[in-house]
């Protein structure tokens, strides 16, 4: 396909309602593939001129909390059937499950931090370091350079080499002590990538401002030339352009359940006013002042029921904080019975 | 996540009987209603049971559900436990107060015959779903322009494209929320699908009724393993999941997990505080789960399995059910269980003054099981055992557990209200036994205060004819192993640090429930302090079972770990154990089995 004919099918991005896919859950993988990473992956390789390459997109959604799974293209449109197999194979297996990079660097972005390109190189001479990337000024408020490792075919690397705080700082804040799983577990998984390529580039993908940094996704693209400064702009260009609006999409969602959750908790709270409040306990206090005149006190019966009232109310104002706080929610149940 | 529960006595007997709140609501419009003017019919195929009328609120209520096989009515899955009751609360109390704010003069006219309202709740098998589908109505005539506006509103949702709540409608808005909460279902539902989740229609032309689902009972889910669709939906439907991956930070919903082998990475980068407690690793012939008796028989074997882990393998469990004469209930439902020989699990149902039992043979006859090693378990009408047991469970607190109870209580109705299947009365037995064993502790100043109150003296719980001395509530508690410290061994209003650790390591419990307020005094103030002081904490626990639980009554609290420590409300807690006659050890523990790290 051509440059304007991806371009047009991905325009259709714009019209799609993304929020109402993502909740629906049953088909966003296929709709991704077929609307979304497919002619994307395309049209980022023509465009960056790496046509013998792969790219994989992962795009993070935000309502489902976790990326939505997307196959290894080649230029063509069609799948890298050897890579995918061992990408969703032993390395989603082996590695993923203990470190997943992509996602470490999506939280660092979230976390305010400035993105960095990763690049994964096949050498035989070990080696870890950070470089300062030439952006244009427009990416380089964001991601300030790239942290480049290089790594033999094994992926063992000796980890009393010098390691760049950039990376340190980024393991650690992701999570407590897990370098070992990144330099035993993750390395030794991305060198067996090696066997198709000599070089895997992981640019970050993200939107919105300083503040408020929304991480949308990473492309890793498999080449067996060196991306360029240029072409990864490119690509943060392209997949920026065509995935901003779905994130833009969810972010307008995720404030609109966080406004129906204040709702609810309004009319929980107005309801709980109204009927056990303004009818029960008014009520109940006219019955007790009642006694009171009289000098009466309540007989056993009139405890007890009294008593079930309270604890009625104070579980219901129990729940009502708890679901201020927390929506007990199991989608996949009503997903498996469709 | 989700707890089974009896819908008779847990859900509808505490509020068919809240007077004040039926009466309340019904007052304005009709000064002169009382509660007993109301009667619920429950439904599930032809068999019904009704509660509500006048003898509901003066006379036994053991005898008027012994008058009926309130078994009939199937157990239901509550997500949230305790707490998510009030999600049925929230669409009774508001379809009770539209009821008789909106049809004042036919519901006048029922009562001026001298009948009741009667409300019917039809619970009907969604086949091959893990949902039980609820239809709601009552006999009262309705206008169908009511049912049309109802609709309108579930339609249209509860906030604009703007997000600002739309301002009508809040009963129903409120029904719908409850409905929306009982399915599990993604808060946005109640907005963009509400007339899905609520479905209201005229029936028979004039009654309105409204329809929704519920969860059935969630029992186990088996990860690692594959199965065709027409075998899973089968066991979906009795409560048995199967998924061969699991999606990152999934919140087990079911009170057991099967995993091929629990040691294996897979599962190990999995947060504990998601999984149940009861979780085991072994290999499964899926398809013979098919069978409803085979996966019964699993899941008594699972049961067997985690109480032999408490009590080391080697022991007995003596379980022993006191009613206080033939005509109980409990009496006439577990006198004919028959349990293999082979058993780890006996059971004697006895009855003083029948087959020569009195309070010493009693009293011999447990000394000698405790000295065969064996682990006694001891259930007991109005508390008559006390004076043949305590000394021995002072002496022996790991091999005795002695629980007190009275008529038309929490603990009553579990013993009394069974299922009519054997398997699974086998499997409810083994489930109180192991809830028995396990050691409960709860840190929190307002239970102490109730307790053991710092300006007056101890609660003390009466048992028998009341002319014998009480028993400590707390003491009580201990008996059934549940520990709360007493005001002058951990003082609770200023907790310290080294002393909360010193009796936690005193006592070593299986499960400790600690309120978040105690925690935020302690300095533990954000998650990762409070993750720090659980994994210290757990070390002085019993090595057997461990589970770290946090609670509170003001949702949850910014100092819990997200999705790494479980939460249950505060109310839970409190209502299971402070009260003589709401006091039960199952369901404070199923409380707490059910509770899983949180998201908030």
């Amino acid at each position: 396909m051509t440059r304007l004919e991806l371009e047009d099918e991905l325009s259709g991005l714009l019209e799609q309602d993304w929020a109402k896919l993502f909740h629906a859950r049953s088909d966003i993988e296929q709709i991704f593939e077929k609307k979304v990473y497919k002619p994307l992956a395309q049209l980022i390789l023509q465009q960056i001129n790496h046509t013998d390459s792969v790219c994989y997109i992962a795009y993070f959604s935000k309502i489902l909390n976790e990326r939505v799974k997307g196959h290894y293209y080649c230029a063509d449109g069609n799948v890298h059937d050897e890579i995918d197999s061992y990408g969703w194979g032993d390395f989603f297996k082996n590695v993923i499950i203990h470190f997943n990079l992509t996602e470490a660097l999506s939280y660092y972005i979230e976390q305010q931090k400035k993105a960095y390109v990763f690049v994964f190189e096949r050498s035989e001479n070990p080696e870890i370091r950070w470089e300062t990337l030439q952006l244009n000024p427009f990416w380089i408020k964001i991601c300030e350079g790239m942290i480049k490792i290089a790594l033999p075919h094994n992926g063992k690397i000796d980890t009393s080499l010098a390691i760049p705080d950039q990376l340190n700082n980024l393991l650690k804040a992701y999570k407590q002590d897990i370098s070992n799983l990144f330099f035993d577990i993750y390395l030794p998984g991305i060198a067996k990538f090696f066997k198709w390529c000599n070089y895997l580039t992981f640019v970050p993908i993200w939107s919105g401002v300083k503040l408020r940094p929304l991480s949308i996704g990473i492309i890793i693209v498999f080449t067996n030339q060196y991306l360029s400064p240029e072409e990864i702009e490119k690509c943060m260009e392209i997949a920026s352009k065509y995935l901003s609006p779905i994130r833009f999409d969810e972010e307008i969602e995720i404030q609109r359940r966080f406004s129906l959750r204040s709702a609810v908790a309004a009319i929980m709270a107005r309801n709980m006013s109204h009927n056990p409040g303004s009818h029960g306990l008014a009520y109940l206090i006219a019955e007790i002042e009642e006694k009171i005149r009289r000098g009466q006190s309540l007989n056993v019966g009139e405890e007890k029921d009294l008593k079930n009232f309270l604890e009625y109310a104070k579980a219901r104002m129990d729940f009502v904080a708890e679901v201020t706080t927390y929506w007990r929610e199991m989608p996949w149940l009503e997903q498996l019975t469709l | 996540m989700v707890r089974t529960v009896n819908f008779v006595t847990d859900i509808m007997l505490p509020f068919v009987l809240n007077r004040k709140l039926i009466e309340g609501l019904a007052i304005s419009e009709i000064p002169s209603f009382k509660a007993d003017q109301v009667k619920w019919v429950l439904q599930y195929n032809t068999d019904k049971v009704e509660i509500g009328g006048n003898e509901w609120f003066t006379g036994n209520i053991d005898n008027l559900l012994n008058t009926q096989n309130i078994s009939v009515i199937p157990l239901i899955g509550i997500p949230g436990g305790f707490l998510g009751f009030q999600a049925w609360y929230l669409i009774l109390e508001n379809f009770w107060r539209n009821l008789i704010k909106h049809n004042v003069g036919n519901v006048t006219s029922i009562l001026k015959k001298g009948k009741v309202i009667v409300i019917h709740l039809e619970i009907t098998d969604k086949q091959n779903s893990p949902f039980w589908t609820i239809k709601l109505w009552s006999d009262v005539e309705i206008d169908e322009k009511a049912c049309k506006k109802i609709n309108e509103i579930l339609e249209t949702g509860i906030i604009d494209a703007e997000g600002k709540l739309i301002p009508e409608g809040w009963g129903t808005k409120e029904m719908l929320v409850g409905a929306c909460y009982l399915k599990g279902l993604p808060i946005m539902h109640a907005n963009e699908r509400g007339d899905q989740v609520l479905r209201c229609y005229m029936r028979d032309d004039k009654y309105l009724c409204y329809e929704f689902d519920v969860m059935k009972p969630m029992e186990l889910l088996i990860v690692g393993y594959e199965a065709e669709e027409n075998l899973q939906k089968n066991l979906r439907s009795r409560g048995i999941y199967i998924m061969h991956h699991v999606p990152q930070d999934f919140i087990v919903p079911t009170e057991y997990l099967i995993m091929p082998d629990i040691a294996h990475e897979e599962w190990t980068s999995w947060n504990d505080s998601l999984k149940p407690i009861k979780r085991f690793s072994r290999s499964l012939n899926i398809s013979e789960l098919k069978d409803n008796n085979k996966s019964l028989e699993l899941l008594i074997q699972l049961e067997s399995e985690f109480a032999q882990n408490l009590i080391d393998g080697k022991n007995t469990l003596c379980f022993i059910l006191h009613p206080a004469n033939l005509g109980d209930p409990e009496y006439q439902v577990w006198k004919g269980l028959k349990i293999d020989s082979n058993s780890k699990l006996q059971l004697f149902v006895i009855v003083f003054g029948i087959r020569g039992w009195n309070l010493q043979n009693l009293q011999k006859f447990v000394q000698e099981k405790i000295q065969q090693q064996n682990v006694c378990i001891l259930f007991d009408r109005h508390g008559e055992c006390k004076n043949a047991v305590i000394e021995i469970a002072k002496a022996h607190s790991d091999k005795l557990f002695w629980e007190p109870y009275g008529g038309s209580t929490q603990t009553s109705f579990t013993l009394s209200h069974v299922p009519n299947d054997d398997r699974k009365k086998l499997l409810l037995l083994w489930r109180i036994a192991n809830a028995a064993l396990l050691k409960v502790a709860i840190l929190d100043e307002r239970l102490q205060q109730i307790l053991d109150p710092t300006d007056r003296e101890e609660v003390e719980w009466k048992y028998g004819n009341g002319s014998e001395p009480g028993i400590s509530a707390i003491e009580c508690l201990r008996f059934m192993r549940v520990f709360i410290p007493r005001t002058d061994e951990l003082n609770l209003e200023n907790p310290e640090e080294d002393k909360i650790h010193q009796w936690i390591c005193a006592n070593r419990p299986h499960i400790l429930s600690i309120h978040a307020g105690i925690l935020d005094k302690i300095g533990k103030k954000t998650p990762d302090d409070v993750l720090k002081w659980t994994s210290s904490m757990v070390e002085c626990m019993d090595s057997k079972v461990k589970r770290i639980i946090i609670h509170s009554g003001r949702g949850i609290p910014t100092n819990v770990p997200e999705l790494k420590v479980p939460f249950v409300g505060y109310s839970a807690i409190e209502h299971y154990t402070v009260s003589r006659d709401l006091k039960s050890k199952y369901a404070l523990v199923q409380e707490l089995l059910s509770a899983r790290g949180v998201k908030r």
